[in-house]
């Protein structure tokens, strides 16, 4: 939950070695999404507009305005993946999720997780899968705390 | 006894976890190391013993098979995972492990590990002899690892020169490229080469502040940098007195936010003075005018981590490795669709048949190799006829390809190259910083023209269009991002035009 007091000393401990990239991320890991509020509290700490906060948040693909409703499951889509098979992988996790809308999971592609030599790769929440199929990520989403 | 059990992400990502767990509530009296991948991944999880004859190997030992290896190694029995004493395995002892030479060996974060296995040499030399780190760069022939393969002592040299109140050293760890995974693998198996590497270049160009820019995709990297930046202060390795020499240096992880345009060195200057990742156009070089505005010297983490065995063994003995252009070793990232996926280090100048054919061991899928692109995602699609190229920057510059990052991403015959060439430029169309028009535009145009000519509309005239686009990319792009996204196009195009429903060159119908 965003708590304002909280989140202002979170971002005054930024202001003096981090940026205003630095904050966004600490308030992001804490609160799980970039609040509304979070614009104008890290552009009055820095000394910028919220025009500039709001190009960052904006950005990069990072960030989120709202939070996620969920088990996040990342399906990467680089090429040595897609030499394995995530395209069909990525389908068949899109048409799980649409089947099982009770099962609560955001899904997104990424580009590259670094686990090139064991693809097809996933990530579930923040468990990342290699030699991936849509068994052993139903299985780990069964794992994950809901 | 000693049960080395891989904590790299990838092996974790095939259950090395799991087998650590297994292993450990099996044989509680046995010592559990958690070392960094030896590289072989398709062997992942890989087990090791210590046993007279040096360490063995097991592998893959996924979570079904810990139970069974367990009871093997406690009644000394045998196991049919078993593969040798690693030492001894073709793939590890026809390589040359200079940058990954303590990789997989040990704990990564164990410092008196990484001492006895000859680190901190390098910057032991640096600190007696501060004025000959450039001439052993130069002599090394080091050049970047990023993929422009640029001269690194040139660049230091440069940062030297200037006289400024702070300078900085910024490592490129945003290894964004699909099929590299070298500088995460590196960072999670030994981080203190990295370290060492950079207090060696700061006190080589007066740098006083490093940062290390690593992507957010990989967390475990992240967390190995940061607790080994804290024991390496610990160590007086870096901090306020280096050695007890009179040079200072620190340094700290940055982390990315997920865009690939943060890999161009400009952008990630950008990134890291906690702005959107746009390209600055240049001049100014970074090296005059980088990081708040300051002289700033900025390597990839595979050039860094060569620093230590260069200032170790001296600029020579690198530069015996290689070819005459292309000194010293590189270590090449096999993925994809290959049998034998990891990391091969070698001096440049081995063809890529041979890491594909040899080391890889062909495709996994057992169906005949397509294509092969080597660079990342900006990188050429090689044909079959053209894998005896060596791996170098000149060869692979010659035939109108280049070697990037070190990582060749192996496809079979299913792969269709039209979809290749197309996700070339939606990557292109999704990444783009934006800047620039040719990048910006082209991108969104080229995905439009390549759909054209994959329903068979005016495929001639298209095709045309698509050349002539890729030219305006290529020559009116302000990076890399937009000025090479035509390679795997172009380079899919011309090789294998019948996936566009096209005839070869120079044909008729």
């Amino acid at each position: 939950m965003w708590e304002s007091t909280e989140a202002s000393a979170l971002v005054d401990s930024e202001v003096v070695l981090g940026n205003p990239l630095v904050a966004l991320q600490a308030l992001q890991s804490q609160y799980g999404f970039v609040h509304p509020e979070a614009i104008d509290l890290v552009a009055g700490a820095f000394n910028i507009s919220r025009a500039e906060v709001f190009g960052i948040v904006t950005y990069y693909s990072d960030f989120r305005t709202e939070p996620l409703t969920g088990t996040h499951v990342r399906v990467c889509m680089g090429e040595a993946c897609q030499a394995v098979g995530a395209r069909s992988l990525n389908s068949e996790v899109e048409h799980y999720a649409a089947e099982h809308s009770d099962a609560r999971l955001a899904t997104t592609e990424v580009f590259c997780m670094g686990n090139c030599a064991l693809g097809p790769t996933a990530v579930v929440g923040e468990t990342l899968i290699g030699l991936a199929t849509v068994d052993k990520i139903v299985s780990q989403l069964e794992r994950e705390p809901s | 006894m000693k049960i080395y059990v891989p904590v790299d992400s990838s092996a974790k990502s095939v259950g090395s976890e799991s087998v650590a767990g297994t292993i450990r509530a099996a044989l509680p009296d046995a010592q559990i190391v958690r070392n960094g991948s030896r590289g072989m991944l398709w062997l992942e999880p890989l087990v090791e013993v210590e046993t007279e004859l040096g360490r063995v190997a097991y592998g893959p030992i996924f979570p079904e098979d810990a139970e069974s290896l367990a009871q093997a190694i406690a009644s000394n029995g045998t196991h049919h995972k078993f593969l040798g004493v690693t030492a001894d395995l073709p793939w590890i002892r026809e390589q040359n492990r200079l940058t990954f030479a303590r990789v997989g060996i040990s704990d990564p974060l164990n410092p008196t590990d990484y001492v006895e296995l000859g680190g901190l040499a390098g910057l032991r030399n640096a600190v007696a002899q501060p004025h000959t780190i450039v001439d052993q760069v130069m002599t090394s022939g080091l050049r970047g690892r990023g993929g422009a393969g640029f001269p690194a002592a040139i660049k230091w040299r440069t940062v030297a020169q200037c006289e400024a109140d702070v300078k900085y050293l910024c490592i490129n760890a945003d290894e964004g490229d699909s099929g590299t995974f070298a500088d995460r693998m590196l960072m999670e198996g030994d981080p203190f080469t990295l370290i060492e590497g950079m207090a060696i270049t700061a006190i080589a160009t007066g740098a006083s502040v490093g940062f290390i820019y690593i992507r957010s995709e990989y967390p475990d990297a992240i967390r190995v940098m940061n607790a080994a930046l804290t024991i390496a202060r610990e160590q007086g390795w870096i901090g306020n007195s280096i050695l007890g020499s009179e040079f200072t240096f620190d340094a700290y992880v940055r982390v990315g936010a997920g865009s690939y345009v943060c890999g161009e060195e400009t952008a990630m200057l950008e990134s890291l003075e906690g702005k959107r990742g746009m390209v600055r156009p240049k001049p100014p070089i970074p090296a005059l005018e980088g990081l708040f505005g300051k002289p700033t010297v900025i390597n990839n983490v595979m050039t860094i981590a060569a620093v230590p065995y260069i200032l170790t063994h001296g600029g020579e003995a690198y530069a015996d490795f290689g070819t005459e252009k292309s000194t010293g070793t590189s270590v090449y990232q096999l993925a994809g669709n290959i049998a034998q996926g990891g990391i091969v280090e070698l001096g440049f100048g081995v063809t890529l048949r041979h890491l594909v054919d040899h080391f890889g061991s062909g495709t996994r899928s057992g169906e005949p190799l397509r294509a092969v692109q080597v660079g990342g995602p900006l990188g050429a699609y090689l044909s079959k006829g053209q894998l005896d190229v060596p791996m170098d920057y000149e060869s692979l510059a010659g035939i109108d390809a280049m070697l990037g990052h070190g990582g060749i991403v192996v496809f079979d015959d299913s792969v269709d190259m039209a979809q290749q060439a197309r996700f070339a430029m939606e990557f292109c169309a999704e990444e783009s910083c934006g800047k620039c028009t040719p990048c910006r535009i082209g991108s969104t145009r080229g995905v439009e023209v390549i759909d054209l000519i994959i329903r068979g509309e005016d495929r001639a005239g298209n095709r045309d269009l698509l050349v002539d686009l890729c030219e305006v990319m290529t020559d009116g792009s302000l990076c890399a991002m937009g000025g090479l996204t035509p390679m795997p196009v172009l380079s899919a195009l011309t090789k294998f035009p019948e996936d566009f429903g096209l005839l070869p060159e120079g044909h008729t119908t």
